[in-house]
C-alpha cells in the first residue's frame, strides 16, 4: 500500500467520504454531455444509491470515482484527496467495486476470486487465507464453496461472492453498479436485506447504482434521482423524497402509489397515538409495524382503531385512521425514519 | 533478382502459352477440373445433407466430415487415388486428380449445408407448418433460403480449396497449372516454377475474393460472412 | 525379389517390414518439422496478436497479411520460395510457418476480444494494471480457445509436411512422393496411413491438453 491510498483510508473525519464538485462527462463524438456540472455530496457511512432512467449518467458518475472514467471537466474528491492524484489502479484497489453477477473471473475458485485484491497488494498467503475464510462467512456462505468454480454457484451466490471479493481489503467505501439486475426478484430482497445489515455492522460507504425505484426506496439512506442528460433531479432520503418531489419527473418516477409507498417506511410510533382507555380496541398492532401494515389491518378488520402495543406486550397507545391519513397527506413534522429500522415489509 | 527475370522472360515467350502443355491450355484444364470436381461432389453432398439438416439428424456426420476433412493431407487423398485409379484401369492423370478433388470438396460442402440448414430456428419451421405449408415446401421457401450464405461458404471454401489442391495433380500427371512448377523444380527452370507459382496463386485468391463479393452480393444480410 | 502377397496388394507387408528403420526415422523427421513450424508460428502468432491488440491499427493488415499467406496454395508457395531459398528445410519451413500463422491469430484474438466485458470491467475497478490483467486474466480465459487454433494448426502442419516432399524435406511425405513416382503403392499407403495417424493423434493430445489446462470449464459442463 502507498501513501495515497493510506490517505483514502485513514482521513476519516466529518468531510463526506465522496465529493463530486461541477462534473461533466462528455464522451468523443457525442453531442450531449452523458454527465452535467454536476454537485453532489456523500457522507461518511451513507448507503447512497444513484437511480434513475437509463442514459442519465448515473453508472457514468459511479464509474468515475474510481477512474474508470475521469471527468471531461470538474473534480471528484474521496476523503478530501483529489482522486487524479492517486494512480487509478492504487485507487481502485482501495475502493470495492462490485457489478453485475459479481464479475467474478470464470477461471478462478471461488477463494481465489475473493482473494484478488488482497493478492495484488501483496499479502502473504497465510493472510489471504485467512481474510477468505472471514469474508465467506461475513457473507453468509458455505465454506465449501471456496473451492468451486463461479459457473456452478447460483446467480444470488455469484452476487454474494462479488460482495465478499469487494470486501477483501476492507475498503473504506464500496461501488456497487446495478449488482442486483440478472437475479430473480425474491433472492434480490434477500440480498438487499443483506446488505443493509452488512453495512449496520461494517458502516461502510456505499454507493449503490440501480434503474428500480423500489430497490432505491428500500435500500437507500439517502437516493440521488438522476434525469437524462446527467442532471440531478433531487437528492434526499426516502420519505422527503416521497412526501415532495421537487419536479414533475421525480414525481412520475416515482410511480402513482408513493403516499402509500412512504407509509411503508415509517413505524406505527411515528404517527400521534391517542392514550388508552379502558375500552381498548381489540385489534392489537405491534409498535413495529410500518404505518401501511397498520392501515392494511384497519381497513381488512372494518375498524377505524387499534391498540399499539411494544415487544413486552404494554400498551403504548391507539392508532387511528385519522393519525394516519395525517401523516400521508404530508405532514411536514413526521419524522423520516431509517428504513432498515422498519420490519421488512412483505413483497 | 535473377529469377524475377526469368519469370518475365517465361511469361514473355508466346509459345510458352500456346501449344498442348502452353499457359492457356493448362489453365482451362485446371479451372475445368476444378469446376467439375465441386458440381459432383455437390450433387452427392447436397442432398444428403439438406435432407439430414431438414430432419435435424446427423449432426455428428457433420462434425466428422469436418474434423476428418481437416485431418486427411490433400496429398495424401491424391496418392491414394492413384494406385486406386490405375487398379480399376482409369491410369493417370485426370481421372485420380479428379477423384480427389471430389473427396476433397465433400466434406466442407456437406458441414456447411447441414449447419445452415439445422440451424434454421424450429420455431420458423413449426409456424410454416401450422401456415399449411409441406414439408418440401417449407424447406424450399423457409430453410434454403435462410441456410443460403451457409451453403455458399461451403462452395466457396471446397472451391478455392480444390484449385489449390488441383495443382497438385501435377504429382500423378494432370496437366494442370501444378504441371509448371514440378517441372520446374525438375529442371531448374526458375521462370516456369515461378510462372506455376504465380498463376496457381492468382487463381486461388481471385476465386476467393469474387466469391465472398459474389456471396455478399447474393445475401447482403449477412454482416460478417465466414 | 518383392512377392509376400499378389502384386495386386497395395501393401506389401514385407516392404514394410524391411524398412522400418526408415520408417522411424521419417516419422520423426515428420514430428520434428511439425514441432518447429507450429512453435515458431506459436511465438509469431502471439507477438503479432500483442501488437494488434496494443495498436489497433495493426490489427488489419495483420489479419489481412496472415489471411493472404493462407490463401496461397502450399504447392504455389513452394514454388515461390524455390527459386529463393533452394530446395532446403528453411523453404519447408517457412511455408509451414506461414500456414499456421492465420488459425493461431485469429484464435487468440477472438479468445481474448471474447472475454465478457463484465470481467474486464471487473478487473479494471479492482485495480489490475494492463499488463496484469492481460496475464492473469485475459490470457487464461482465451486460453480453450487459442488451444483449439493450436489444434488445427497443428493438425493442418502435420498434413502439409507432406507436401514439402517436394522439397525434398517431407518426413511421410517422402515416401507418398516416392511412391507416386515409381507408381509403386506400397510407401504411398505408408505415407498416407502415417500421417493420418500422426494428425489424429496430434488432434487428440490437444483435446487432452485443453481438458487439463481449463479445469474451470470441465466442471461446468458437467
Amino acid at each position: 500500500m502507498t501513501d495515497n491510498s493510506l490517505s483514502v483510508r485513514e482521513s476519516v473525519g466529518t468531510a463526506p467520504a465522496i465529493s463530486i464538485r461541477g462534473v461533466t462527462k462528455r464522451y468523443a463524438g457525442a453531442t450531449n454531455a452523458a454527465v452535467d456540472s454536476l454537485d453532489l455530496d456523500i457522507a461518511q457511512g451513507e448507503l447512497v444509491v444513484f437511480v434513475g432512467p437509463s442514459g442519465c449518467g448515473k453508472t457514468t458518475t459511479l464509474r468515475m470515482i474510481n477512474r474508470l472514467e475521469d471527468p471531461t471537466a470538474g473534480s471528484i474528491h474521496v476523503n478530501g484527496t483529489d482522486v487524479t492524484e492517486i494512480d487509478p489502479a492504487e485507487l481502485r484497489r482501495s475502493i470495492g467495486y462490485v457489478i453485475q453477477q459479481g464479475g467474478l473471473f470464470p477461471h478462478q475458485s471461488v477463494a481465489t476470486n475473493i482473494g484478488c485484491v488482497p493478492r495484488l497488494l501483496g499479502w502473504p498467503k497465510a493472510r489471504i487465507r485467512e481474510r477468505v475464510e472471514e469474508l465467506i462467512e461475513l457473507v453468509r456462505l458455505d465454506p465449501d464453496l471456496l473451492d468451486r468454480y463461479p459457473s456452478s454457484l447460483s446467480g444470488g451466490q455469484q452476487q454474494r461472492v462479488g460482495v465478499a471479493r469487494a470486501l477483501a481489503a476492507d475498503p473504506p467505501i464500496l461501488l456497487m453498479d446495478e449488482p442486483y439486475s440478472a437475479v430473480d426478484p425474491v433472492v434480490r430482497a434477500e440480498l438487499r436485506h443483506e446488505l443493509r445489515s452488512l453495512q449496520e455492522r461494517l458502516a461502510k460507504t456505499i454507493v449503490f447504482v440501480t434503474h428500480d425505484i423500489d430497490e432505491a426506496i428500500d435500500l437507500g439512506d439517502r437516493i440521488a434521482v438522476f434525469k437524462t442528460g446527467g442532471h440531478l433531479a433531487q437528492y434526499s432520503v426516502p420519505t422527503e423524497l416521497l412526501a415532495r418531489p421537487d419536479s414533475q419527473m421525480v414525481e412520475d418516477f416515482l410511480g402513482a402509489d408513493r403516499t402509500l409507498r412512504r407509509l411503508s417506511l415509517l413505524t406505527v410510533t411515528t404517527a400521534q397515538l391517542e392514550p388508552a382507555t379502558a375500552t381498548t380496541p381489540p385489534l392489537t398492532i405491534e409498535a413495529s409495524f410500518s404505518l401501511r401494515s397498520t392501515l392494511d389491518a384497519l381497513l381488512a378488520n372494518a375498524t377505524d382503531l387499534a391498540t399499539v402495543v411494544d415487544l413486552d406486550g404494554s400498551v403504548l397507545g391507539v392508532i387511528t385512521l385519522d393519525a394516519i391519513a395525517q401523516i400521508a397527506s404530508g405532514d411536514p413534522d413526521s419524522e423520516p425514519v431509517r428504513p432498515w429500522a422498519a420490519p421488512r415489509r412483505k413483497r | 533478382m535473377n529469377s524475377l527475370k526469368d519469370l518475365i522472360d517465361f511469361l514473355a515467350t508466346w509459345s510458352n502459352w500456346t501449344g498442348p502443355n502452353g499457359i492457356l491450355i493448362r489453365t482451362f484444364n485446371h479451372l475445368a477440373i476444378s469446376v467439375v470436381a465441386v458440381l459432383v461432389a455437390s450433387v452427392i453432398a447436397l442432398p444428403i445433407a439438406i435432407v439430414l439438416g431438414h430432419r435435424r439428424k446427423g449432426g455428428f456426420v457433420a462434425v466428422a466430415a469436418a474434423n476428418l476433412g481437416r485431418a486427411i493431407p490433400s496429398l495424401a487423398i491424391l496418392a491414394l487415388a492413384l494406385p486406386l485409379s490405375i487398379k480399376y484401369g482409369f491410369g493417370l492423370g485426370a481421372a485420380p486428380t479428379l477423384v480427389a478433388l471430389v473427396i476433397l470438396a465433400i466434406p466442407p460442402l456437406f458441414a456447411n449445408t447441414y449447419t445452415g440448414v439445422a440451424s434454421v430456428e424450429p420455431a420458423l419451421v413449426d409456424a410454416a407448418r401450422g401456415q399449411g405449408l409441406t414439408e418440401w415446401q417449407a424447406l424450399r421457401q423457409l430453410e434454403l433460403p435462410l441456410s443460403a450464405p451457409f451453403l455458399m461458404t461451403g462452395v466457396r471454401i471446397a472451391l478455392v480449396q480444390v484449385l489449390a489442391t488441383a495443382a497438385l495433380g501435377a504429382l500423378v500427371a494432370f496437366s494442370g497449372l501444378g504441371s509448371f512448377i514440378i517441372e520446374g523444380f525438375a529442371q531448374f527452370d526458375d521462370g516456369k516454377t515461378l510462372t506455376g507459382a504465380l498463376l496457381t496463386a492468382v487463381l486461388a485468391v481471385s476465386a476467393e475474393s469474387v466469391l465472398s463479393r459474389v456471396q455478399r452480393r447474393l445475401t447482403p444480410w449477412v454482416d460478417e460472412y465466414q | 525379389m518383392i512377392a509376400a502377397q499378389g502384386p495386386d496388394s497395395l501393401i506389401w507387408w514385407d516392404w514394410v517390414g524391411r524398412h522400418g528403420d526408415e520408417i522411424l526415422h521419417k516419422t520423426l523427421e515428420h514430428i520434428y518439422l511439425t514441432a518447429v513450424a507450429v512453435g515458431i508460428g506459436l511465438i509469431l502468432a502471439v507477438m503479432l496478436s500483442v501488437c494488434a491488440l496494443r495498436f489497433n491499427w495493426t490489427r488489419s493488415p495483420i489479419v489481412w497479411t496472415s489471411g493472404a499467406l493462407y490463401g496461397i496454395p502450399s504447392l504455389a508457395l513452394f514454388g515461390f520460395l524455390v527459386p529463393i531459398t533452394g530446395a532446403s528445410v528453411l523453404t519447408a519451413e517457412i511455408a509451414l510457418v506461414s500456414y499456421t500463422l492465420l488459425v493461431l491469430v485469429q484464435n487468440l484474438l477472438a479468445g481474448i476480444e471474447g472475454v465478457s466485458p463484465a470481467v474486464r470491467d471487473a478487473a479494471d475497478g479492482m485495480g489490475y494494471t494492463a499488463s496484469r490483467r492481460f496475464i492473469s486474466i485475459e490470457f487464461p480465459l482465451a486460453l480453450p480457445q487459442f488451444i483449439t487454433g493450436l489444434r488445427i494448426a497443428t493438425v493442418t502442419t502435420v498434413g502439409l509436411v507432406t507436401v514439402a516432399a517436394l522439397v525434398g524435406h517431407g518426413g511421410l511425405g517422402d515416401f507418398i512422393n516416392d511412391g507416386l513416382k515409381r507408381n509403386f503403392s506400397t510407401p504411398i499407403m505408408v505415407g498416407v496411413i502415417g500421417s493420418i495417424l500422426l494428425a489424429v493423434i496430434a488432434d487428440a493430445a490437444f483435446v487432452l491438453l485443453q481438458w487439463l489446462t481449463t479445469p474451470w470449464l470441465r466442471r461446468a459442463r458437467r
